[in-house]
């Protein structure tokens, strides 16, 4: 064979293997992604000691350093140190589960003639774990790590290996009967592998508030953005965090919510936190505390089939797990929200983060968003039953023959169909409602040259006659604004506490030129409207009245007060 | 002949009088708001207050809000203040001639375009004339959508809608503060009296307006609350009284029920409107008894229930007979053996039951000898005499 050959040979059985190699490692592959994550790990040497026999036992806390303490057992003699203080509290996080507790001690000893061993123990919650130690009688020379999984003596949570819960035990044995060997014992440490769930923002729903961990009636379909009523609407923010990779233990994780005005995408927002004094603020229900647990809601939102959690009710800060979630679970959260000087017509949007700031490691399936309402405004408008603005109202005066005597004519002032609507989106809660002819106290029912009085009481019945007030009218109008209906905004927490409605009365010139039908005070409702309906109008038409189609222009008022 | 003429005049002359039909023209989420309020004072988020001496003047803005969906033309004016009905204050109209401090104020631009969905500041000056009287002086800042307030050709009457800021300038000096409860009225609102309207009757005695904390409330006779009512109301300054109503549903049981009433205000002088929550002086209203009938529903509760009472105590009333009876009429007896139920009733002319009944004997009824139960007293024959 040539060297020609040989080369050929060689580069051939290299050709060979490194088929078989990717070959092999194409069967390996699947079996690699079917394998379990090894998780996060953590790994802590000892910061303190508890009984210790041990010489200079501090010399084996932290990290290697070939510093010892040491240990030198008489025949069958056994000599035992416990060291703690791992510091785990700090740098395990609170919602991690915990898959794997390993004891690793580095030690050596003098001689490797005699049967000496080295055991190996944790202690939680001063038990031992497990109650039999691991024996390591390999008796090294040079420092060798001895590495002991304690996980099956227990169901592993992060409270057992806090500092003031978990130590280990080291013992140096002598299970020879006729010398003395000397034991260094470098350092102990203990290590954690865990896992932490991940959460995906999976699902929401809006709703109106309560005062309770209740929740008020549905503003939009599940995941879509309902447009605020008033400025500084109360809503609550129902959402769903869908939990993965490992189970979200009971009072593990905290969130927070953060809000931004929307970018092209919420996903492309700038988001800053929901605080009591933000855009988007906290509201402080007056008869529930924050991270109660909240009651469910049939419109509650949901995730495919999961099974939903219930959570807490927030209204400050973070808000906590109360209740476990398992893997494919999802937890159901409660946020009260208020408007508070956001943009008018402007969308937002809404996402979760941990407490510490960090974005969900599942992902955002959604984005909870909301438009921000009009301006605040105090308003009075005429809408239909749809709440639609009515281009042409019209009120319709009884319609009579011209009277020989005098006589009454009677109309309503807002039906169902066409009702005034008080609106008050406001922070203020003082106002009202008034009405009075537009030209003033000299006004007259006017139909060309024919012409009679709204504003005069002279006579009897009262406006039958003409009066001394300046013109030679008879007439008066009369409203009665205790008459009729007023209702407040449905499916709101809007009421009729404060809103106070004015006495029937007739305008007179010189006295009273404008009525008043509502009065609001200091504990009315505001993000709310009041729809008046059937006032009773009527107008007292002098005896003899020539006929004809008159009109007159009256002016509803709605005032700050 | 007369009469038939008579009537055919009169239908000649039939045609419709005021035929009413009114009309809205101006509506559409057109309102505004101070555009510079006191961070120290609330009340200036929604009104205008001012403290100015004679000749002194001040600038500010009105934040004018078109919430429509259609651009609007708008025309800003300043009115006077009025009394409505029940003391409840108003503006005057723009065609009013304006006196007080509807005068006083000067807008930069008295009409504006406004885009849809969209918000403009207005600026302007407040300037109290010489020789103003000292105290408290009212008017409206009115924001009123042009050119659609006159009457068109044929038709009733004609609606126009707007709105208004309270505007308050106080000329310094003596400051007199006086709210009495004056009275409070309790009426059925109709004839049926399916509510009642409780009408609390104050008066300001003094010569500033004052945010007054109204309430009114319906207790039992033993102070159990049932219903309550009211708020913070800015009560004008004035000779007559202000009426505040509230609507109090009949309660279904009827009954005698105590309203009340009370009015709180803050009554240091130096405290300007909105400067304070601390409402110290409380005046009461006189207490009012209502007598108030149940309601239909009710009337025909409380009469089965009569009836049931009547009933129950018709069975008890003669249970009560019947023990009398028993007692007057049965003597104790000791059993003795060989007795049995069906032997003593029969020899003392007694069902066996009515034995079982008044000894309450439970099956299966037997007897022990020596045991004292009741039987009839023995009816002597005539043999025994």
């Amino acid at each position: 064979m040539t060297g020609l050959q040989r080369a050929n040979l060689k580069s051939f059985k290299i050709f060979t293997l490194g088929v078989c190699l990717l070959f092999v490692a194409t069967l390996l592959a699947p079996l690699n992604l079917a394998s379990a994550a090894t998780g996060l790990v953590i790994t802590n040497g000892a910061g303190g000691e508890g009984t210790n026999a041990w010489t200079n036992p501090a010399n084996a806390r932290g990290a290697a350093n070939n510093v010892y303490a040491t240990a030198s057992p008489g025949p069958n003699l056994r000599i035992t140190g416990n060291w703690n203080a791992y510091g785990f509290d700090s740098n395990l996080p609170l919602h991690a589960v915990i898959t794997k507790v390993e004891v690793i001690a580095q030690y050596k000893v003098s001689s490797n003639l005699f049967d000496v061993r080295l055991e190996v123990q944790g202690v939680s919650s001063g038990v031992l774990c497990p109650t039999t130690a691991a024996i390591d009688n390999t008796r090294p020379t040079a420092d060798k790590d001895v590495v002991v999984d304690i996980t099956a003596c227990k169901s592993w949570a992060r409270n057992d290996v806090l500092n003031a819960n978990f130590s280990t035990r080291i013992a140096a044995f002598n299970n020879a009967a006729v010398a003395t060997t000397d034991f260094s014992l470098d350092n102990v440490r203990a290590r954690i592998t865990y896992t932490t769930p991940d959460y995906n923002q999976a699902a929401y729903r809006w709703f109106d508030n309560t005062d309770g961990t209740a929740v008020g009636s549905v503003l939009a379909n599940q995941d879509a953005a309902p447009t605020l009523y008033a400025p500084r609407d109360k809503v609550r923010l129902r959402l769903l965090l869908h939990v993965t990779t490992a189970n979200l233990l009971a009072n593990s994780e905290s969130f927070k919510l953060q809000f931004a005005q929307k970018g092209s995408t919420c996903a492309a927002s700038s988001y800053a936190d929901v605080t009591t004094t933000s855009l988007i603020a906290h509201f402080n229900n007056p008869s529930v505390v924050t991270n109660s647990l909240l009651t469910t809601n049939v419109a509650d939102p949901t995730h495919g089939t999961d099974v939903v959690v219930p959570q807490a009710y927030n209204e400050s800060g973070s808000f906590n797990t109360l209740n476990n979630v398992l893997i494919g679970q999802d937890g159901l959260w409660d946020v009260a929200l208020v408007g508070n000087g956001m943009i008018s017509n402007t969308a937002y949007c809404l996402r979760v983060v941990t407490s510490n700031s960090a974005t969900l490691t599942g992902g955002y399936a959604v984005y909870p968003e909301l438009v921000s309402s009009a301006a605040g405004g105090l308003t009075v408008d005429i809408v239909d039953g749809s709440a639609l603005p009515v281009a042409s109202p019209q009120f319709a005066f009884a319609s009579m023959t011209s009277p020989i005597n005098c006589s009454e004519s009677v109309a309503l002032l807002g039906t169902s169909s066409q009702k005034i609507r008080l609106k008050n989106t406001t922070d203020s809660q003082s106002w009202s409602v008034s009405i009075a002819a537009t030209n003033g106290s000299s006004s007259l029912w006017s139909s060309g040259i024919l012409k009679y009085d709204y504003n005069d009481g002279y006579g009897f019945p009262a406006g039958c006659s003409p009066g001394p007030d300046g013109d030679m009218y008879g007439g008066q109008m009369t409203i009665n604004g205790l008459s009729g209906t007023l209702t407040p905004r449905a499916a709101s927490a809007c009421t009729m506490t404060g809103i106070s409605r004015g006495s029937s009365a007739a305008f007179a010139a010189g006295t009273l030129n404008a009525i008043s039908l509502v009065t609001a005070g200091g504990t009315a409702d505001t993000g709310c409207f009041w729809d008046l309906t059937g006032v009773e109008i009527s107008q007292q038409i002098p005896g003899g009245q020539q006929p004809g189609d008159y009109t007159i222009n009256l002016t509803l008022t709605i005032l700050a007060s | 002949m007369g009469r038939y003429l008579f009537f055919l005049l009169l239908a000649g002359i039939s045609i419709l009088l005021p035929t009413g039909v009114a009309r809205a023209v101006e509506y559409g989420g057109l309102g505004g708001k101070p555009a510079n309020p006191d961070p120290k004072n609330s009340r200036t988020n929604s009104i205008y207050i001012f403290t100015l001496a004679s000749k002194q003047s001040q600038r500010d803005g009105l934040r004018v809000i078109n919430n429509g969906n259609e651009p609007k033309t708008v025309e800003i004016y300043a009115t006077d203040s009025e009394l409505a009905s029940g003391g409840s204050f108003a503006c005057t109209q723009k065609a009013d001639e304006q006196k007080n401090v509807g005068s006083w104020i000067t807008f930069d631009n008295s009409e504006v375009i406004m885009a849809a969905n969209s918000e403009q500041i207005i600026n302007f000056t407040v300037k109290v004339p010489a020789n103003t009287d000292v105290g408290e002086h009212n008017g409206c800042v009115v924001i009123q959508e042009k050119g659609k307030t006159s009457a068109s050709a044929n038709n009733g009457v004609q609606l126009s809608f707007r709105s208004a800021i309270r505007t308050i300038v106080t000329v310094p000096g003596k400051i007199v503060k006086d709210v009495q409860f004056a009275n409070l009225r309790v009426d059925p609102a109709d004839a049926q009296a399916k509510k009642y309207i409780l009408t609390a009757e104050l008066q300001n005695n003094g010569n500033v307006s004052l945010d007054t904390d109204v309430q009114v409330s319906v207790s039992t006779l033993f102070n159990k609350s049932v219903y309550k009512n009211g708020g913070i109301y800015p009560l004008l300054s004035q000779e007559g009284p202000i009426e505040l109503n509230f609507e109090y549903n009949r309660p279904f049981w009827g009954g005698i029920y105590k309203v009340t009433g009370t009015a709180a205000y803050n009554s240091n002088p130096q405290a300007p409107l909105g400067s304070s929550e601390v409402r110290d002086t409380v005046r009461n209203s006189p207490t009012k008894l209502l007598f108030v009938a149940p309601q239909p529903l009710a009337w025909l509760l409380y009469l089965l229930m009569l009836a049931t009472l009547g009933l129950v105590g018709r069975i008890s009333y003669n249970r009560l007979l019947k023990h009398k009876r028993i007692s007057q009429s049965w003597s104790g007896y000791t059993v003795k053996k060989g007795d049995t139920i069906h032997k003593l009733a029969k020899r003392r002319a007694t069902s066996w039951k009515a034995v079982v009944e008044v000894n309450k004997l439970k099956p299966p009824y037997e007897l022990k000898a020596g045991a004292n139960i009741k039987l009839p007293k023995l009816n002597k024959s005539p043999r025994s005499k």
